[in-house]
């Protein structure tokens, strides 16, 4: 009993420190989102929104995950939507999508409204839900499963003079 | 030692698959669990649904949601219920003459696969002392694809549930060898009791290509089979709304938004039919012509124009409609966020849906709070909405400030 208990205790130890080995999973509250943009100012960049909820968010993660390895100078940026979710398990999730390199955030209110209102009022929840930001700060919102050829084709069009 | 790597190794190859299923399960037992139902019996007293710890327990009021009774527990084996923004318990009270009234509770439990559920049933004929055991009604015996979203319709001892159900889809997909675009959204399914819930008919497919994860919402007109109302796929890309006949499954499109997304909108409407059969419905779409909350009615095939609804950029949602009490008297309640804090918003029709009172707030919440929802079956306009800090409060719209 007592080697049984000492081996499932080495088994959660573990669990835990595989888990969080990816980069942290940080708390997205009002003030995120700009501080997002800041970080990335001058540079392409997409925010994607997503949610363990959701059944189209895999697709979405992975489309996105081929145009990151295709395009490392473009940021990408992770948020859950999912309020008081385990961090490592989100961070496990991400790094099957093999967004691992990702930065990741995770919804911190229990009014989901207060942080889509900081972010843009006319989004009203609905998952997958992406922002292209060009280089210039040119932002585009997009509902629904990202597109290898709109990402494309967004990225060359700021190639252009 | 040796046993022990091996056990590690093991375990540390499983982890990363198990871990997304895990986090469906936790993320279901951690949440809130806000969401609520309230039906009242023939007497006026309101049953109430609720999930905590596991459990759904029911409790009883006869000074229309002031207090509340000490709760039952309804399933005596802790599961990870599911019972937040559109996947909700369901109750209502079955009363048929000559017939000890027959109070039924409907839900769904998260299975450990990620997605993975199941719709459950438990009734009570003694008077809400005690419930019978637990059953599970979709009966295709897959616990590992999904079955959630229970709405329910009750009249006498004829009781209809309706749910989202993967088996379908799952199904085909499997067939095209796991290709997701085999087939599109989910499908309805819906199983009967003309016995207050003693037995049920074998599950059926009312519709395919449902949108995935929207509230479903049952009505019961005067005579006949309930109606239907749910997000719908259309054409293969529409997420609009669609309303059948439960009995003939015939779909007419209660909504021609052309809201084309590959998204999940969490976002259902809701259905009322009036004494005189005039269907009501109110649903919310991101359609880029005219997003935002909408109202519209139909009586036979007249088919009312869409009216708008409350304040697109206080991010109104969630809405639900009332018809009943006074002929042709309508209510249109709905959830608005501004200011830090959730705002109640009501209107008011007294002629059947065609003009409408101003817009008003009814009550406010500065914490999480779930969806606002009527009390079924109550002969007056009954608004419930729970809250985290408020508790259920219980709002007659009949009754004007």
């Amino acid at each position: 009993m007592s080697l049984l208990r000492k081996l499932l205790g080495l088994l959660v130890l573990v669990a835990a420190t595989t888990a969080f080995a990816s980069a942290p999973v940080k708390p997205f509250t009002t003030e995120s989102y700009a501080a997002i943009l800041a970080a990335h100012r001058g540079q392409p960049l997409v925010v994607a929104f997503w949610s363990l909820d959701c059944a189209h968010c895999p697709g979405s993660l992975a489309t996105l995950a081929r145009f990151a390895r295709a395009h490392p100078k473009v940021s990408v940026v992770l948020v859950a939507t999912d309020t008081g979710a385990d961090p490592a398990a989100l961070a496990s999730h991400v790094r099957q999508a093999a967004l691992a390199q990702a930065e990741q955030w995770v919804f911190a209110d229990p009014l989901p409204e207060r942080l889509r209102l900081s972010i843009d009022s006319r989004w009203w929840g609905e998952l997958p839900r992406s922002y292209l930001i060009a280089a210039d700060g040119t932002r585009s919102a997009h509902s629904g499963v990202l597109d290898a050829g709109q990402l494309a084709q967004w990225l060359s069009a700021q190639r252009q003079p | 030692m040796r046993i022990l790597l091996f056990c590690l190794s093991l375990f540390l190859a499983t982890a990363e698959a198990h871990d997304m299923s895990a986090h469906w399960k936790t993320l279901h037992q951690t949440r809130g669990g806000l969401a609520t139902a309230l039906a009242s019996d023939s007497t006026g007293a309101l049953w109430r649904v609720e999930a905590r710890a596991g459990h759904l327990w029911v409790s009883r009021s006869t000074d229309t949601g002031k207090t509340f009774s000490a709760p039952v527990r309804v399933n005596a084996e802790p599961e990870t219920v599911m019972a937040e923004g559109q996947n909700r318990p369901q109750i209502a009270v079955l009363e048929s003459s000559g017939q000890a009234p027959v109070v039924v509770v409907a839900w769904v439990r998260a299975r450990e696969k990620v997605f993975a559920s199941e719709v459950r049933f438990a009734r009570s004929v003694d008077g809400g002392v005690s419930f019978e055991p637990a059953r599970t009604l979709n009966d295709d015996g897959q616990t590992d694809i999904g079955h959630s979203f229970v709405a329910l319709a009750a009249q006498g001892a004829q009781l209809t549930l309706a749910w989202i159900d993967a088996r379908a889809s799952h199904a085909a997909r499997t067939a095209a060898g796991g290709k997701r675009d085999a087939y599109a959204g989910s499908a309805i399914f819906v199983v009967e009791s003309q016995d207050a819930g003693a037995s049920f008919a074998p599950n059926r497919k009312l519709a395919d290509h449902s949108c995935e994860c929207c509230q479903l919402s049952l009505a019961s007109p005067a005579t006949g089979a309930p109606l239907l109302l749910w997000r719908h796929i259309f054409e293969g890309k529409f997420r609009d709304f669609a309303l059948a006949d439960v009995s003939t499954g015939v779909i007419t499109r209660a909504s021609s938004d052309g809201w084309a997304i590959t998204a999940c909108p969490h976002h259902g409407g809701d259905l009322a039919i009036a004494a005189d059969g005039r269907q009501h419905w109110v649903w919310f779409t991101g359609a880029a012509g005219a997003p935002g909350l909408h109202y519209r009615h139909q009586s036979g095939n007249q088919l009312s124009p869409a009216q708008a609804v409350g304040n697109l950029d206080a991010q109104a949602s969630f809405p639900v409609v009332w018809a009943g009490g006074a002929p042709n008297e309508v209510h249109l309640a709905w959830r608005e966020f501004s200011d830090g804090a959730y705002a109640l918003r009501t209107r008011r029709s007294q002629d059947g849906g065609v003009s409408w009172s101003a817009e008003r707030t009814v009550a406010s919440s500065r914490n999480a709070a779930d969806n606002p929802r009527f009390v079924r079956a109550a002969p007056r306009p009954l608004l419930a909405w729970n809250t985290q800090e408020e508790g259920t409060r219980v709002f007659d719209l009949g009754v004007q400030p």
